[in-house]
């Protein structure tokens, strides 16, 4: 429950973070990363159960009711992306930083292009220009290279090992 | 295969509905959601294709019902047709009986007579029909194209009933064209009349045309009746002659009713 209630925090602060990024709407590049993306990126990546799947939907109607003018294009756009995410991990043997940033960057231009095609079908603009998700992928590449680099540092299990140096 | 079909199907199928889902909040610029511009359209060719049906069947009841106008309307037609040919021969019943009747009066001119058709005959009686509006009396004398036919027996309307000289019951004063010998004919139930009171010494012979006298006050005088037709002679001081009535075909369809004013002491 403890868990729960955290990744719901984690979660929550992830979308402020997002909504503090799209309403700041700054030309500077750094400002268009998708950083709930690892939500549906980890789980496959960390070949977690399949559960974590239904994720996406739950990420894709919060990032409609907080981005989107309708609710319908985000819950498209995630699970779209998070089951090709899951089909292709499910292929590839490799989990390496490479991996994390080249699917993240992918991931994040199938973000854009499902939302564009989901809104095209009910008749309104995406207005995202193809170098806008060219640079979110690449931010959001990089964003999700850090987010594995933290992964990999294994920081929690790090500073136990310090705590315990220091007792020594 | 069909494991992997399955999900990709539930996808789809996930997708489509959020797009509906999508499309019931986003408004046109008609002020319909495009939810409802979808499923006009979709509905769209259903409708017409139901409107083209719809009129076909509206247009083959129409033609169902003009055609059955049109069959009340022949029908009507035919029996309006079937009246006027009736109306038709009535008409050709009536100009062939004046035109008759006129033949007859060809022998007395000075006469006139009522022109009348012949309804039925039957042993010597004749029903006739008056064609004019003239009024008919008892006695008056029927005459046909070739000489006497007969009298007028009853009357009811237009309707007559003649008697013709040929039956037992009827008789008519003759007379040689010369007028030389006279005598009485009665009919004998067939074609013939029998001439009575025709002295021995008589000139007569067969063929010979036989007149009215006049001397019965019904008939008048000097129309044909008869032709001789056989003589004999008898022990009785009279010959025994017949005559076969030149009135009594029986293709008889139009005659004349003579109208004329008979001596009252004659009668």
């Amino acid at each position: 429950m403890k868990k729960l209630f955290l990744l719901s925090l984690v979660l929550a602060f992830t979308f402020v973070g997002q909504l503090l990024l799209g309403l700041v709407r700054s030309d500077g590049i750094f400002l268009e990363p998708l950083l709930v993306l690892p939500w549906i990126l980890v789980p496959p990546l960390l070949k977690m159960d399949r559960k974590f799947y239904y994720l996406s939907f739950l990420v894709g109607l919060i990032w409609d009711l907080c981005f989107e003018p309708i609710i319908g294009p985000g819950i498209i756009a995630w699970s779209m992306t998070a089951t090709l995410i899951w089909w292709s991990l499910s292929k590839l043997s490799g989990r390496g930083l490479g991996v994390w940033a080249g699917l993240g960057s992918a991931s994040a231009m199938l973000v854009w292009v499902f939302r564009a095609l989901s809104l095209r079908i009910v008749g309104l603009q995406a207005g995202t220009p193809g170098t806008e998700i060219v640079v979110s992928a690449l931010m959001t590449g990089v964003f999700c290279l850090f987010i594995g680099f933290l992964y990999k540092m294994d920081i929690p299990s790090r500073i136990h090992r310090m705590r315990i140096r220091r007792l020594r | 295969m069909r494991a992997r079909t399955a999900p990709r199907f539930r996808l789809l199928l996930i997708w489509i509905l959020l797009e509906l889902v999508a499309a019931a909040q986003v408004y046109g610029p008609d002020g319909s959601s495009v939810l409802v511009s979808w499923m006009r359209s979709l509905i769209q060719p259903v409708e017409s294709v139901v409107s083209v049906v719809l009129e076909g069947v509206e247009a083959l009841q129409e033609r169902i019902s003009s055609r059955e106008a049109l069959v009340e309307e022949n029908l009507q037609l035919s029996r309006e047709n079937q009246e006027l040919r009736l109306s038709l021969l009535l008409s050709q019943n009536n100009a062939r009986a004046l035109l008759q009747a006129d033949e007859a009066l060809r022998f007395l001119p000075e006469l006139g007579g009522i022109p009348a058709r012949v309804l039925s005959r039957s042993s010597g009686l004749l029903r006739l029909e008056s064609v004019s509006g003239h009024q008919v009396h008892e006695d008056d004398p029927v005459i046909s194209a070739a000489g006497i036919l007969g009298r007028v027996i009853r009357v009811e309307g237009k309707q007559v009933w003649v008697e013709e000289l040929v039956r037992p019951s009827a008789a008519i004063g003759i007379q040689s064209e010369d007028g030389k010998i006279q005598g009485l004919a009665r009919g004998l139930g067939g074609i013939d009349l029998s001439l009575l009171y025709i002295p021995q010494q008589a000139d007569l012979s067969i063929g010979q045309l036989l007149l009215s006298s006049g001397s019965d006050g019904v008939y008048p005088p000097g129309l044909p009746v008869a032709r001789v037709a056989s003589i004999s002679e008898s022990r009785s001081p009279f010959l025994h002659v017949r005559a076969q009535s030149l009135a009594a075909p029986d293709d008889l369809r139009a005659l004349r009713i003579l109208v004329f004013s008979r001596n009252p002491e004659a009668e």
